[in-house]
């Protein structure tokens, strides 16, 4: 598979002890969903601003299609731009309230030159909107006329007017209704199917990844803990990061509910990550070496990678000699 | 096995004014027996967060009660005055919200906060309101209780703050504990904990729980017997099980398949519910949901479908499964 999009090494350290973004690796395939997972303050909204270049990374290289866009000027990104694109979690605070629908989801085609005239505008506008499943005639609404399952559609059709071939998707369902919210899942695959476009599907929510993302990635105070196949990961996560997590999803029957593996208290402050294991303060398993040494990245499975000493389906304990410590190339896709 | 100590009957609340009043509330139908929790399930607009309110007698100054009763251990809420309310709230009927940091005051130590309620219910001098304060914490599970006691609600983690909102709401052993969304705003691990302290409370203290919420996640958890809101009624009404295996209003079974859980087969379309959630001032007439709904019938338009039983201990408000015969209006 081609990779379109490829992340090394990328830190990123806000007023000079905040480490969001600790050293993350990832790459991506066309038309592939990678699930960047975590709870609040793990670094994965900063890793999508990362690559939307939204900000700049302290180290490390972002490449998309090839091209190094890390440090890529404000003018040259013009062009890459178009082929990422976001959709963000607020379907209220990410439209303009003073610009109509029809406005909103042609702006980035009159920005790039895409519409000749007004009326060119008008009736893409109204194929777009109609694309999703709203009506031509709301071109001229105003986004405070929209409920939020439509006003995040908005948005959708704003992310792909330029035919990207990334978007970066931060948590695009979580605010909506739950009869709402499959209406917009459902959009966003047709319109990957359709378009072949490949998507950072940023959330906390494990079923809706489960629903939709190719791969997981899992990240605990700024790293990446563990990268897997869906399947493989859903089948027994080998992180105890990521099984807690997992352990931690409501029951979806009263007969399912189940034993959880509790975490004792909250995520330590990115600004003190706890040296060896990030996780051992919390970790249900931690041995000395966990405190000491700091595991990295390693291949426990079939294109599954996790960074614990004590990674357990593979026969890790006994290879742990052989296996040099991996930092940069986690590109398995 | 039903010994109600909230009831809820045929509530009615309304915005604006009293010449073009906006309906939230149209007969609201309720009941919560010692000891239990009931999940109150509904999507944005539905009116579960302003029925609990209600039940609180806290709404919104724009808002009024326009009818229906409110009845806590025999005793009449919905007309009873201010001074008898104050010595119910805090402490027989208690409340947590969603977002703790803005339920707490932000400029008082979380101690004198937890304390504020033993010292005005239970007449506790300083002292022994403080000692009962750190006990509090201790028992919702924060460490470090003799110094976390004098901390700000900003020097701690959502999760922490959010036992020190249940620890204030349980300090003077309440009947009840209406949680809004406790949840919500928290990461699901902590979520996690969360449940499991309210479980553990429910159990010890005997104490009805009424937990409002959008995630059937959460009542899958903790709910023994859940109510389903849509548009302003309760439209189903089920113990947990029954909810999940027998689920009877349509609105209730759009929902349930519109839920991804990680059980799930993979790989097919989610089913949805089309349109979207009315809002209040626009509410379609006859069953609510009738615009919506895959099995809606000529009269759905026209007539409010009433809550029938069509099982032990379930009732559904649908005509699609009514019994009675069709009166026509």
């Amino acid at each position: 598979m081609n990779k379109l999009l490829e992340v090394t090494d990328v830190r990123k350290i806000f007023g000079g002890s905040v480490r969001a973004v600790d050293g993350v690796s990832f790459s991506l395939a066309e038309r592939e969903t990678l699930a960047l997972v975590g709870e609040s303050g793990c670094g994965k909204s900063t890793v999508s601003r990362l690559i939307l270049r939204l900000t700049d990374p302290t180290e490390g290289t972002i490449r998309f299609e090839g091209r190094d866009i890390t440090h890529m000027s404000q003018g040259a990104l013009k062009d890459i731009r178009r082929e990422i694109q976001f959709v963000f979690q607020d379907p209220f605070s990410s439209l303009d309230p003073r610009m109509t629908a029809g406005e909103i989801v042609t702006e980035p085609l009159a920005i790039h030159g895409k519409v000749r005239n007004k009326a060119e505008r008008r009736s893409t506008a109204e194929q777009l909107l109609q694309a999703v499943g709203l009506s031509a005639k709301h071109v001229e609404s105003w986004p405070r006329q929209f409920s939020g399952g439509q006003r995040q559609r908005l948005g959708i059709i704003r992310a792909f007017a330029l035919g990207p071939r990334l978007i970066v998707a931060d948590e695009p369902v979580s605010a909506l209704d739950v009869s709402v919210r499959s209406q917009v899942i459902n959009i966003l695959q047709d319109m990957q199917e359709e378009k072949g476009t490949a998507y950072l599907f940023i959330s906390h929510d494990m079923a809706t990844v489960k629903h939709m993302a190719d791969r997981v990635a899992v990240m605990y105070l700024g790293k990446i803990v563990e990268l897997a196949p869906k399947a493989s990961f859903f089948a027994g996560p080998q992180h105890p990061y990521a099984e807690s997590l997992l352990s931690a999803v409501p029951a979806s029957h009263p007969n399912k509910r189940r034993k959880r593996i509790l975490l004792a208290g909250d995520p330590p402050s990115p600004i003190r990550i706890p040296g060896g294991c990030r996780f051992h303060t919390r970790c249900p398993i931690a041995q000395d070496i966990c405190k000491s040494q700091e595991p990295s990245l390693q291949l426990v499975g079939d294109n599954h990678l996790a960074a614990c000493h004590f990674a357990k389906a593979w026969p890790i304990a006994s290879r742990i000699g052989e296996l040099q410590p991996a930092t940069t190339t986690l590109a398995i896709s | 096995m039903n010994n109600p100590i909230l009831t809820i009957h045929d509530l009615k609340v309304a915005f604006g004014p009293q010449t073009a009043p906006v309906d939230a509330l149209r007969g609201v139908n309720l009941s919560v027996n010692r000891g239990e929790c009931l999940g109150l399930v509904g999507e944005s607009g539905s009116g579960k967060s302003l029925s609990a309110l209600a039940a609180m007698r806290l709404l919104p100054s724009a808002a009024r009660i326009t009818g229906g009763s409110i009845t806590f251990e025999g005793r009449e809420m919905a007309t009873m005055p201010r001074k008898e309310l104050e010595g119910l709230r805090g402490n027989e009927i208690s409340m947590i919200f969603q977002e703790p940091m803005t339920a707490l005051n932000p400029v008082m130590r979380v101690g004198d906060q937890i304390a504020a309620p033993l010292r005005k219910h239970l007449g506790l001098s300083k002292k022994a309101a403080r000692a009962r304060a750190i006990e509090q914490l201790d028992s919702v599970g924060i460490p470090d209780p003799h110094r976390r006691i004098d901390n700000f609600p900003h020097e701690m983690s959502g999760g922490m703050r959010q036992r020190v909102m249940i620890a204030m709401a349980l300090a003077c052993e309440p009947k009840l504990l209406i949680a809004d969304e406790p949840t919500t705003a928290l990461d699901v691990t902590i979520q996690a904990q969360i449940l499991d302290l309210l479980r553990a409370k429910q159990k010890e203290l005997d104490l009805a729980i009424i937990i409002i919420t959008h995630d059937f996640g959460v009542v899958a958890e903790i709910a023994d017997r859940v109510n389903v809101m849509y548009g302003g009624r309760v439209v189903e009404e089920a113990g947990v099980g029954a909810l999940f295996d027998n689920t009877q209003h349509p609105y209730s079974i759009g929902l349930l398949n519109a839920t991804p859980t990680i059980e799930m087969e993979q790989q097919h379309r989610l089913p949805a519910i089309g349109g979207a959630v009315p809002h209040i001032s626009d509410m379609p007439a006859g069953c609510s949901f009738h615009p919506r709904c895959p099995e809606r019938r000529p009269e759905c338009d026209r007539l409010v479908p009433q809550l029938e039983t069509v099982a032990p201990h379930q009732r559904v408000a649908c005509w699609a499964r009514s019994t009675a015969d069709e009166q026509a209006a």
